[in-house]
């Protein structure tokens, strides 16, 4: 099946679709999305819209399609290992045991790398030309034990093919001294044209190494060293013609890899740079000199908060700095007076001009009482002679609703208890039932609020009534109440 | 009806037989509808019933009353010319009946049975261009197994639905132990049966059966048509029915596309052969490949 046979089926009109792409030439989805939407609607005969998302569905068809349905874990062991070996920049040493001439070749790199390092630098001295190359072995400069150990371990894991040259790129004009031989340039100078040109070591001494440059793999770099390119700086002044002649590479590939190396290459001798010791670039703010008398007490200055020394003073408490979070700050206001009416205000949140509803203010002052307690009880006690100091002694309390009627209420101190409440039924009959009284929406707000109920739920004692409605009889028991409420009670 | 293109004068009677296990993929529908649209080309066609249950013969509004039918035919009791009857829209009908499936328990005492419907096929073969033959939902019975032998083609229905590739690989490998069992390898293709765009599902069963099967898959997918469901109630192809609706068009794409991919020699170009270890490889047995025609541009 033709993935644009596919693409039709699946998102236009099947074969009418494919007919019209074939027959304008259209055979691949590659050449449908080349196609102009404009052209393609007016091909197909659709809108732009659709067109285009045909076109969209083509670039995810074709996307998916021609996905690898290789996986890494799939993939061939020598790919892996490249692509592993590249990402991680670890080419040689991470391969377990298994040289073959390649890394051997690269090892004898960096074995003549590490025997280049002078034993110890002068202290104090930073001669760049003499510091190791990292890129070849970071702990080199740990120093000279470490870099022995270095050599001993490459010596060993090339000591079976000892007898095999390293490699055919090792011999090169540009390679360092062979291993055997000892450096040693006051023994075999070398005229001034051969000398390496005066470039920052660092550089110079970076090798190229699978990894290095995005591109560089062990075989280029094989081919590279043979034309005699070996560092990084040897790679950036070489000639690409040239080189791509030399290596039988391209021109373009020879080029790209220049260009990775060329901005690689300060990158690079700012890693190869000596460190300084820790903390050495760190500027301190110089403390002031301290000149102590050469005998006698030291004299010490007293702290702040002892502003008389001897005196024993004590400390402040603890937790008097602590300043307290605003729920405790709230909890320690004082609180709120019981008769003013808790209302829920809003927050100001709308326009100064707007109204907010008046707060029902209470009413200490109430004109009309349904009961006055305080007159009949003192009138009563004023006729029997006695004198009580607690009126509540002779209550009986025998209804959940008198427990509200408190002292306070008898003794006139708390005010009685008003709902600002308004009528629905006056709301809902005013448009229906003209009323000759004034309609609500021209009464001010407070006054719709003013409607008390009449009730300060004060129950008087039962002896404390006036006769005209204690009624005449013995008072029935609680025994006879229970009685009286039935089963149902 | 107005005839496009012909075959090739001298080129051989192809056989596609549309095989399918699975029951209610489209094999009848695509088998007499793709014969349909054949004829509709100006091809001679004859499509067999190999069905017991006869839904291609009855699908053509041919009802055999008395008559020979195939079955008649492969139990050697009439020949295959005093069977075939003109049916609808140029189509000329082997038909079938239920009595089709005694010839399933008269095969073992026959001597290769799954040779009989080659034999009398053999006799017409000058008469039709393309033979299409409907299976019954059963891939390892002698009658599929007569197809099969007589075939040059296996065409592979999926439906676009449910345990479509399961399935679909499932025959694969019954086709591959029936032409190892007869010593030959078949030539595969799969036709897309029953699709409906608007489902995500079968959108994805679709690219998943081309990412299978690739160029053995036609590139027409048949698609559901309430037409395709109509026609039969007619006893038409759907040609007849509705010469204007998209159930025509895609058969007249099929029909288009597997008319362009005749070799030379009049047979399918292979693609997918069944293979010997029950594996399916792409041309697992080499055969001669003519080279693709020449396009205008080359």
């Amino acid at each position: 099946m033709d993935a644009l046979a596919l693409l039709c089926t699946l998102h236009a009109d099947g074969p009418a679709t494919l007919r019209r792409l074939r027959a304008a030439g259209c055979d691949s989805l590659a050449a449908l999305e080349s196609l102009p939407v404009g052209q393609l609607g007016e091909l197909l005969q659709v809108t732009p819209a659709v067109a285009r998302r045909l076109e969209r569905e083509a670039r995810a068809l074709r996307t998916r399609l021609d996905d690898d349905p290789l996986e890494h874990e799939e993939a061939p062991e020598g790919l892996v290992r490249d692509s592993m070996s590249g990402a991680s920049g670890q080419a040689v040493e991470d391969s377990s045991g298994a040289l073959d001439r390649i890394d051997q070749d690269l090892l004898g790199r960096v074995l003549d790398t590490v025997r280049e390092v002078p034993a110890e630098p002068a202290p104090g001295v930073v001669d760049p030309a003499r510091t190791p190359a990292p890129s070849a072995l970071e702990g080199a400069a740990d120093g000279e034990e470490h870099r022995r150990n270095f050599a001993s371990i490459v010596e060993s894991s090339l000591a079976p093919q000892a007898g095999v040259p390293v490699g055919e790129g090792t011999p090169m004009a540009g390679d360092p001294a062979p291993v055997d031989q000892p450096q040693d340039p006051s023994a075999d100078p070398l005229p001034m044209a051969q000398l390496p040109t005066p470039e920052p070591a660092a550089a110079s001494c970076a090798g190229l190494r699978a990894g290095t440059v995005d591109g560089l793999d062990a075989e280029l770099s094989v081919d590279l060293a043979r034309a005699g390119v070996v560092d990084l700086a040897g790679l950036v002044a070489a000639d690409c013609d040239d080189l791509a002649h030399r290596t039988g590479r391209s021109f373009a590939q020879l080029r790209r890899l220049q260009f990775l190396a060329k901005r690689l290459l300060p990158r690079e001798a700012e890693r190869l740079a000596p460190r300084a010791p820790f903390g050495a670039g760190i500027s301190r703010p110089t403390e002031p000199a301290v000149e102590l008398p050469e005998e006698g007490p030291a004299v010490v200055a007293p702290l702040a908060r002892d502003a008389a020394p001897g005196s024993a003073t004590e400390p402040p408490p603890f937790g008097a700095n602590i300043v307290p979070p605003p729920a405790q700050e709230e909890a320690r206001r004082e609180p709120r007076p019981s008769d003013e009416p808790i209302v829920p205000t809003r927050q100001r949140t709308e326009a100064p001009g707007m109204e907010h509803p008046v707060q029902v203010e209470p009413v200490n002052t109430s004109p009309r009482r349904f009961w006055e307690p305080r007159s009949i009880y003192e009138a009563r006690t004023a006729s029997q002679g006695e004198s009580r100091s607690d009126p509540d002694v002779r209550r009986s309390v025998d209804a959940s609703s008198e427990v509200g009627a408190s002292a306070l209420a008898a003794s006139g101190e708390a005010p009685p208890a008003r709902v600002g409440r308004r009528s629905n039924a006056a709301e809902s009959t005013d448009a229906a039932v003209p009323s000759t009284a004034p309609s609500e929406t021209a009464r001010p707000l407070s006054e719709e609020r003013e409607e008390v109920l009449r009730w300060n739920f004060e129950i008087p004692a039962p002896g404390t009534m006036p006769e005209s409605i204690v009624p005449p009889g013995p008072r029935p028991t609680d025994s006879e109440r229970e009685d009286a409420a039935g089963p149902f009670a | 009806m107005s005839r496009p293109r012909t075959r090739r004068p001298g080129s051989k009677m192809q056989v596609l037989s549309f095989v399918n296990q699975k029951g209610g993929c489209g094999k009848t529908t695509t088998a007499v509808n793709l014969g349909g649209a054949l004829a509709a080309r100006g091809e001679r066609v004859l499509v067999v019933d190999l069905d017991p249950q006869a839904h291609a013969t009855l699908g053509l509004g041919i009802a055999p009353e008395g008559a020979p039918t195939v079955a008649e035919v492969l139990l050697d009791e009439a020949f295959i010319e005093q069977a075939i009857v003109t049916g609808p829209g140029g189509l000329d009908v082997l038909p079938s009946r239920p009595r089709l499936a005694e010839f399933e328990e008269a095969s073992e005492r026959l001597i290769r049975p799954e040779q009989r419907l080659k034999i009398a096929l053999d006799a017409v073969r000058d008469r039709y261009d393309w033979v299409v033959v409907d299976c019954p939902p059963r891939t390892d019975g002698v009658l599929t197994a007569n197809a099969l032998f007589a075939s040059t083609c296996a065409m592979l229905v999926v439906e676009t639905g449910a345990f479509a590739l399961q399935g679909a690989l499932q025959a694969l490998k019954v086709l591959d132990d029936v032409g190892e069992n007869q010593g030959r390898s078949y030539d595969v293709r799969v036709v897309g049966t029953l699709f409906d765009r608007r489902t995500r599902f079968a959108r994805e069963l679709l690219v998943a059966l081309h990412s299978r099967f690739g160029e053995a898959m036609f590139d027409t997918v048949i698609r559901t048509s309430v037409r395709l469901r109509e026609a039969p109630a007619h006893g038409v192809p759907v040609q007849l029915l509705d010469p204007s609706c998209r159930a025509t068009a895609d058969f007249a794409a099929l029909a288009e596309e597997v008319v362009d991919q005749c070799c030379e020699d009049g047979t399918l170009r292979p693609v997918l052969r069944t293979g010997s270890k029950g594996e399916i490889g792409e041309d697992s047995q080499p055969r001669a490949v003519p080279e693709p025609k020449p396009t205008p541009s080359s």
